[in-house]
């Protein structure tokens, strides 16, 4: 740590730089786990999920749903088919909603509008809301992600 | 599938009531029988269609509380039994102490609901009373009961939630129709219920509650004197206990089937062996399904063969394995097929098929089971288990088709679950390995610092000392 | 003192003034020899760890009854390296105490509590308090049947406390009874209001140790009263520089205990136990370690003493003894020879007391 030493530099060099390597070799090993604590990876997605009877949905229903975790529009037209969508606009990831009285589906952020296949007919979305896959099975309806 | 069925029920009620009401056979006291024949006067088919359409028992007769016109006040003190509680006779006196326990013992049925009589005369000129009838016979008891339990207006307004009508089904059973045909051993309302001190069905001192059902049944069908007159077997109880369904019965399955389950409980008839399979179906409702698309369901149709329960057997069915199927000696295809050729070699494909798959299964389980006592954990597991157990399910369910075409598809959903789980196992295994790899580097590389560490405070110190 | 040139001072240690808090801390000495002297180092550095793992777990962690057992499952064998964080935040606290009270005892025995070192003393011991206080919460977090056994039982014993036993009962319940609210409650203290306290506490200890520096030497008998003052003035040789010599020597020891706490952390199988039904019977109600002393007297002591209850009177006796021991540097002030004898019977009893416990 003293410049002044005139005897054996090389040794306490050598003593010194393994001090700091070894104590930055230790630093990146105890930090490693850390890191690795700190973001677990991903969990096996929670998969197709029950959303409701038939009778719940009426034709003309849009309904707010959670799939995989996330939020999901379910749309039943006065046809009486189904369509799901991803309730997350495309734009910045805000979650969207159904408009009654324009009959559409609106992003409150930044004004992004959707039609009801999902389209982005307007503002900043740049692309359709992904479209989920609809399943009726003795009347319990199963939304689920394609593919 | 239920509605023509208990229309033919009913319909078969109704000429049966008629066919006995007319029997002279028919024992009954002279008031009972002049009832009766009041009741059938329009006739034989009149009376068919009137019980058919659910109305006959409202018709007054014999028994029951459409002729009451008892004051309520007078009701509520039930005279009878506040006098024959006082009886020093416990002939007299139990039927009064039994009666307050139990479910009748409510003042708008009373001891007169089914015994007639006056109770509104606190003396012994009630019993002198019109119709009072102190001791029914054994052929009666259902009549009387049917009274009230086939008349729904007046069900009703005891409890809207009581079930109505099983006195008529009683009558469709063989019990009932031995009862009505005055044999006084076969079961009547009062020997599985209890006379006096008739206790819902819930209750669990009730007999007929869920618990005490099998033993109720085998008190009489274990009774190898009581059987022999009918030519029955008296080891249904003992096989059941022994059987998946009796077992697990014991652990306390509220879905195991009771005799109840199969035979049904007031129209308790043993089930043909053409339809024995929809005995079974009711709760087995896919292997049904698939066992009519196999060749057997017409076979056994056409050689009059009890269809599951020739493989199963009834009440003694074990739990199902992959080894029934096959060619080896104590294989059931074999108890028909042993000559047989193309059978013998369907058998062979469907063990190999089945046997495969579910040892693979096995495997994985136990694979999985190991991966835990190991301490690995897997995220994955219980989905995975569940995938593997869903699929021998289905190949379970299949396995009836008798069709190897039919199992490739299981089969092949079976493997993909059990490669899901041995590449989890796998997987959680491997990244156990780098841990303990990067838990040694890491260990020494903490040995590394502290041994620079010390080395460093050794030098430092003897500069010191050098400098000193 | 020292006769080496101050260096060129590097980018780094221009910027923060280094130069002047080394030749501050070079100006400290510390003693030569004694491992006694790097006891209250490694708890500091204990703690350092249970915050640093502590931390960690928090981000998983779920403080209720429904979900604690579930998280803690699921931080052992899903998350990565969660199991060596657990076993690191475990076994790091088991050492701590250790440590902590292996520090209270040498204390004791050389007498170093003795004035001026009334504050250090004074603090330490609410550290020790704390300690204790945060190794409880600690069992109960992960509610497994035997932390739900020691909820109740540490609660019930708490209950006996003097004055403020009903006070401490329902804290520590978090009402009446252990129900989820207890393990809220406990979460709340285990990782704020008692690791805050803490490190408040440790600030001042050290604080108080840099403005009276503690004795190193023992002090001599009493009655010698020249002897104890040559003996307890340190000479220039029994002494080395706080920073760097003593630090570097305090660090090597640290990476010693980090490689034992780790090692077993890996190796040594701390289950978690099953999930707490308050249904089932209870086990696992052996208290930890250090508690075995205390154990071993609630588990033989009679029905009644003294016509107190039995709980009632050795919790309040015990108390008693706790308010000695705080005391102490006000009723020995100069560092009787006594108190040594003293500590080490009481170490001797207790370790005697453990070992019954354990038989």
């Amino acid at each position: 740590m003293s410049n002044d030493e005139p005897k054996g530099p090389p040794r306490r060099d050598f003593l010194g730089i393994a001090v700091g390597g070894s104590a930055a070799v230790f630093a990146v090993a105890a930090a490693y786990p850390v890191a690795r604590f700190i973001e677990p990876g991903t969990r096996p997605r929670p998969g197709p999920a029950v959303v409701g009877k038939l009778i719940e949905f009426p034709p003309g229903t849009v309904r707010s749903v959670m799939v995989d975790d996330r939020p999901a529009l379910v749309v039943r037209a006065q046809d009486g088919s189904f369509r799901a969508f991803s309730a997350i606009c495309t734009h910045l990831q805000c979650v969207v909603g159904y408009s009654p009285e324009r009959n559409q589906i609106e992003c409150p952020c930044h004004r992004g509008v959707y039609s009801m296949d999902g389209l982005n007919i307007g503002g900043p979305p740049p692309r359709p809301l992904e479209e989920l896959q609809v399943t009726v099975n003795e009347g319990t309806i199963i939304v689920s992600a394609v593919g | 599938m239920r509605s023509p069925s208990q229309k033919l029920f009913a319909l078969v009620a109704g000429v049966f009531v008629a066919a006995v009401a007319m029997s002279p056979a028919r024992a009954v006291g002279p008031e009972g029988a002049a009832a009766a024949s009041a009741s059938i006067a329009p006739g034989p088919s009149a009376s068919a269609s009137a019980s058919a359409s659910g109305s006959a028992s409202e018709n007054p007769a014999a028994w029951g509380p459409q002729g009451r016109v008892l004051p309520p006040a007078m009701d509520a003190t039930n005279s009878c039994v506040a006098c024959h509680i006082t009886l020093t006779d416990q002939k007299l006196r139990a039927p009064a102490k039994e009666f307050l326990t139990s479910v009748h013992s409510d003042d708008r049925i009373g001891c007169a609901g089914c015994h007639h009589g006056d109770p509104r005369d606190p003396t012994v000129g009630a019993h002198k009373a019109v119709g009072f009838d102190p001791h029914p016979t054994h052929a009666e008891v259902p009549d009387m009961c049917a009274a009230c339990h086939s008349n729904a207006s007046f069900m009703r307004t005891i409890n809207s939630r009581l079930p109505i009508g099983e006195p008529e089904l009683y009558r469709l059973s063989l019990h009932g129709k031995l009862t009505a045909a005055g044999d006084d051993q076969a079961p009547n309302c009062a020997t599985c219920h209890g006379k006096h001190d008739i206790l819902g069905p819930s209750s669990p001192k009730s007999p007929v509650n869920r618990a005490n059902i099998a033993t109720l049944c085998s008190g009489c069908h274990s009774d190898g004197k009581r059987m022999a007159k009918y030519g029955l077997r008296t080891d249904q109880f003992s096989r059941w206990e022994k059987s998946v369904h009796g077992k697990a019965f014991k652990t306390g399955n509220p879905k195991a089937p009771t005799c109840i389950g199969c035979h049904g409980a007031h129209a308790a008839t043993p089930p043909e062996a053409s339809s024995v399979g929809h005995a079974c179906g009711r709760c087995h409702e896919e292997e049904l399904a698939y066992f009519e698309m196999g060749p057997h369901s017409k076979g056994f149709r056409k050689r009059g063969l009890a269809e599951c329960v020739a493989c199963h057997s009834n009440h003694d069915v074990q739990p199902a394995s992959s080894l029934m199927v096959g060619t080896t000696a104590d294989a059931t295809c074999m108890k028909c097929h042993s000559k047989d050729d193309k059978p013998r070699k369907i058998a062979d494909e469907l063990a190999d098929l089945l046997r495969g798959a579910r040892g693979r299964a096995a495997e994985a389980r136990a694979m999985l089971a190991r991966a835990r006592e190991d301490g690995l954990h897997i995220a994955g597991a219980p989905y995975a288990l569940d995938q593997i157990a869903t699929a021998e399910l289905k190949l379970r369910g299949v396995v009836h088709t008798l069709d190897p075409a039919r199992l490739q598809a299981p089969v092949a959903a079976v493997d993909k679950a059990v490669d899901e789980a041995k590449r989890l196992v796998d997987d959680a295994a491997r990244t156990r390995r780098l841990e303990r790899h990067g838990y040694y580097a890491a260990l020494g590389i903490s040995c590394v610092l502290f041994l620079s560490l010390a080395l460093k405070s050794f030098q430092l110190d003897r500069r010191r000392r050098d400098r000193s | 003192m020292n006769a080496e040139q101050p260096r060129k001072p590097g980018w780094l240690s221009d910027r923060l003034g280094w130069g002047g808090i080394a030749a501050s801390l070079e100006r400290h000495r510390a003693p030569r020899r004694g491992f006694v002297f790097y006891l209250g180092g490694i708890t500091l550095f204990l703690l350092l760890l249970q915050v640093l793992s502590g931390v960690l777990l928090v981000l998983y962690y779920k403080p209720d009854a429904a979900n604690a057992h579930a998280s803690l499952e699921r931080i052992v064998g899903e998350i990565p390296y969660g199991d060596l964080v657990r076993g690191v935040h475990a076994w790091s606290s088991e050492f701590f105490i250790a440590f902590l009270l292996a520090h209270l005892f040498t204390v004791v025995l050389r007498r170093s509590y003795r004035s001026p070192q009334e504050l250090s003393w004074l603090s330490g011991l609410v550290a020790l308090f704390i300690g204790v206080g945060l190794a409880f919460t600690g069992t109960i977090l992960p509610w497994s049947q035997k932390a739900y056994a020691q909820a109740r039982v540490g609660s019930e014993i708490a209950h006996n406390v003097p004055f403020l036993g009903n006070w401490l009962y329902r804290l520590l319940r978090g009402g009446t009874e252990v129900t989820s609210n207890t393990l809220s409650n406990a979460y709340g203290f285990h990782v704020a209001v008692l690791p805050a306290t803490l490190t408040l506490i440790v600030g001042f200890h050290l604080f108080f140790l840099s403005r009276k520096p503690a004795a190193i030497s023992e002090p001599a008998d009493d009655d010698d009263d020249a002897e104890a003052s040559k003996a307890s003035s340190a000479t220039e040789a029994d002494t080395i520089p706080l920073y760097p010599d003593f630090l570097l020597r305090q660090a090597v020891v640290w990476v010693g205990v980090l490689v034992a706490v780790m090692t077993l952390a890996i190796f040594a199988d701390r289950p978690l136990g099953a999930p707490a039904d308050p249904r089932l019977s209870s086990t696992g109600a052996m208290p930890p370690w250090y508690f075995l002393p205390f154990h071993q007297i609630v588990r033989s002591s009679p029905r009644e003493l003294l016509g107190i209850d039995g709980p009632k009177f050795i919790v309040g006796a015990t108390c008693l003894l706790g308010l000695l021991v705080v005391v102490l540097p006000f009723l020995d002030r100069k560092g009787s020879k006594l108190v040594a004898w003293a500590g080490w019977l009481v170490l001797f009893v207790l370790i005697l007391l453990a070992t019954s416990a354990l038989s």
